[in-house]
């Protein structure tokens, strides 16, 4: 199975907006580091429209708006499957 | 089962980003982006539709509750009183004396929006449906007064008789019994959450602290805090230079990648006429405590016994409060040194006798604080990161966008170390055995929250420890568990440390007389 990078925007509006939660629980859970699953954080990935659709994460190259907590777990969960 | 650690209170909602948060960030945002776009008054009107923009309801049954809920942390964000139920008239009507580069702030710094909360049970059991109306109904047989009946298909219990003694769901197979009690409550260490005649959760504000641990347990957002950011926006346009002295638990607070140099230039950007550390007043404290307990374990060497029974710190000003207010025999051995704010802020305003001085830290504890003369002769405002965040986003400054010009260099690694709960009294030892000239061992405690904090003064007072130093903290493992942080706590306590590890000097007598 490939390698998933999975890059976090850092950037304020998404910092302020859950990002940095998001962030903490997907990097703290092991399931996804052991299965190939690289969390990154970054500096601002600049699609975040002003912060209206933060918070931000990018999956293998592709940006995610308005990421949840739900929806990034059970997409990362589904990478493993 | 599995086999999850059971979380106490504080650590429920921690680390998850929740609506709740996400409301109170967007009413410190909006109020600040009108500042900054020079609105009028009346523009406050507008923000509770800017919030609840959608028709249907998103988080309470109606968006007009929505809505007169936004409106009443919108005043809570200028640092007005709430107006609530029965005062009848326009929001705006008050405003404009908020709009000042004044001090406006007054007590109570933390009020319950009655509009937002549920009025959730308080101290009660009760049976839920995983009740099976089993044939040995253990509850009823154990009840002391009798209070647990069976029902057509289920236990219930009749709150009049009940005592609360909690026998029914200790016993129950199913653990089909449920004790009820408000989250605020339960976070409240020093028991000041009451309620009113409708249920409606209360502050009893002869207890209260203002350390805002009810504010981040709210499930329902329903408490919040005043804020000064309006009051600081218009100091940042005035002629007299505004410094801004920050608390060590900063380091962190914005991301992974935001390095201290760059929130210095952010707060440059915002117009901060220059940034200090905090941890220099730390630094200024540990060396008083440490020179006073050095004194008493000489004492307790020659004597058996010092002269004075402990020396309690001093910087967290909700754990003094509660203290003096809990275990006043006790509190007396405080230490009577200015907080490190207060310390900072002198040597700001020595250094610059034009200087207003805002403290930015991770607490709401420190915007009561100011209100004793002492105090608020040095320091003008109080702002938390997440305030300092709204601000930011306010003025489309982002610190990851900044350059790494220039580092702060204001204190010791020990005095950075302030932070995390047991910072304190390590760099008090610390200091204390270097100017003894010897390792040997002291005794201390520390304590953090609340709870555990009066807990800890009761074991001193009947007896049962007797520590030289006693470290008080309000928040769960120190500032960094601060109601006013941003940043979840390993990832905060892992960058304060690397933080202290980078100062000048280990120990403030390496620097300070």
């Amino acid at each position: 199975m490939g390698k998933v990078i999975v890059e976090v925007c850092c950037g304020l509006n998404c910092s302020m907006k859950g990002g940095q939660e998001l962030l903490d629980i997907v990097e703290s859970d092991s399931l996804f580091r052991e299965n190939g699953i690289d969390i990154i954080p970054v500096n601002c990935l600049q699609c975040c429209n002003d912060g209206f659709l933060s918070p931000v994460v990018s999956i293998n190259g592709e940006c995610h708006t308005r990421m949840t907590t739900e929806r990034l777990v059970s997409t990362l969960r589904s990478f493993i499957n | 089962m599995p086999d999850l650690p059971k979380l106490g209170i504080f650590e429920k909602l921690r680390g998850i980003f929740t609506p709740v948060k996400e409301v109170r960030r967007q009413v410190l945002t909006e109020v600040a982006k009108m500042i900054v776009e020079n609105k009028s008054p009346s523009y406050i009107e507008t923000i509770p539709y800017n919030i609840i923009a959608k028709d249907t309801p998103t988080y309470r049954e109606s968006v007009f509750r929505e809505r007169a809920i936004v409106r009443e942390r919108t005043r809570l964000a200028f640092g007005l009183d709430l107006k609530e139920f029965g005062a009848h008239g326009p929001i705006i009507d008050d405003v404009s004396p908020a709009m000042t580069d004044k001090k406006f702030l007054e007590i109570p710094i933390v009020n319950v929006i009655k509009a937002g909360c549920e009025r959730c049970e308080t101290d009660s059991f009760w049976v839920t449906n995983n009740c099976r109306k089993c044939m040995a109904h253990p509850c009823s047989i154990i009840c002391p007064v009798d209070a647990v009946m069976i029902g057509e298909h289920a236990a219930f219990i009749d709150q009049k008789k009940c005592i609360r003694c909690g026998r029914c769901g200790q016993v129950c197979p199913y653990n089909a019994i449920v004790h009820r009690e408000r989250p605020c409550a339960i976070a409240c260490g020093v028991n000041a959450i009451i309620s009113d005649k409708d249920g409606f959760a209360e502050i009893d504000y002869q207890k209260c602290v203002s350390c805002g641990m009810c504010i981040i347990s709210c499930p329902f957002g329903a408490i919040g805090e005043k804020s000064e950011i309006v009051q600081i926006m218009y100091a940042l346009r005035g002629e007299r230079p505004v410094y801004i002295e920050i608390a060590p638990s900063f380091v962190g607070q914005f991301g992974p990648l935001i390095k201290p140099p760059m929130i210095v230039k952010a707060l440059k950007e915002l117009g901060f006429a220059g940034v200090v550390e905090v941890a220099y007043g730390a630094d200024v404290d540990i060396l008083i405590e440490a020179k006073e307990l050095a004194k008493m374990v000489k004492q307790k060497k020659e004597n058996g016994k010092s002269k004075r029974k402990f020396i309690g710190t001093s910087c967290c000003p909700a754990w003094v409060l509660a203290a003096i207010r809990n275990s006043p025999n006790q509190a007396t051995n405080i230490s009577e040194s200015s907080t490190p704010m207060v310390e900072t802020a002198r040597k700001i305003k020595k250094m610059d006798p034009d200087a207003r001085v805002v403290f930015l830290g991770p607490c709401i504890a420190k915007k009561n604080e100011c209100f004793s003369p002492e105090v608020g002769e040095f320091v003008d405002f109080v702002m938390t990161f997440e305030e300092l965040g709204a601000l930011f986003q306010a003025y489309g400054i982002d610190p990851s966008e900044m350059e790494e010009t220039e580092d702060l260099k204001d204190a010791s690694e020990v005095g950075r170390g302030f932070a995390v709960a047991g910072g304190v009294a390590e760099a008090i030892i610390s200091q204390t055995k270097e100017i003894l000239k010897q390792d040997v061992d002291i005794s201390f405690t520390s304590a953090d929250t609340l709870a555990g904090c009066v807990q800890m003064l009761k074991e001193i007072e009947s007896g049962k420890i007797s520590p030289l130093l006693v470290e008080g903290m309000a928040c769960p493992y120190g500032c960094i568990g601060g109601p006013g942080t941003l940043a979840p706590l390993y990832q905060a306590k892992r960058k304060v440390t690397m933080y202290a590890k980078n100062a000048k000097v280990k120990l403030p007598s390496h620097y300070l007389k």
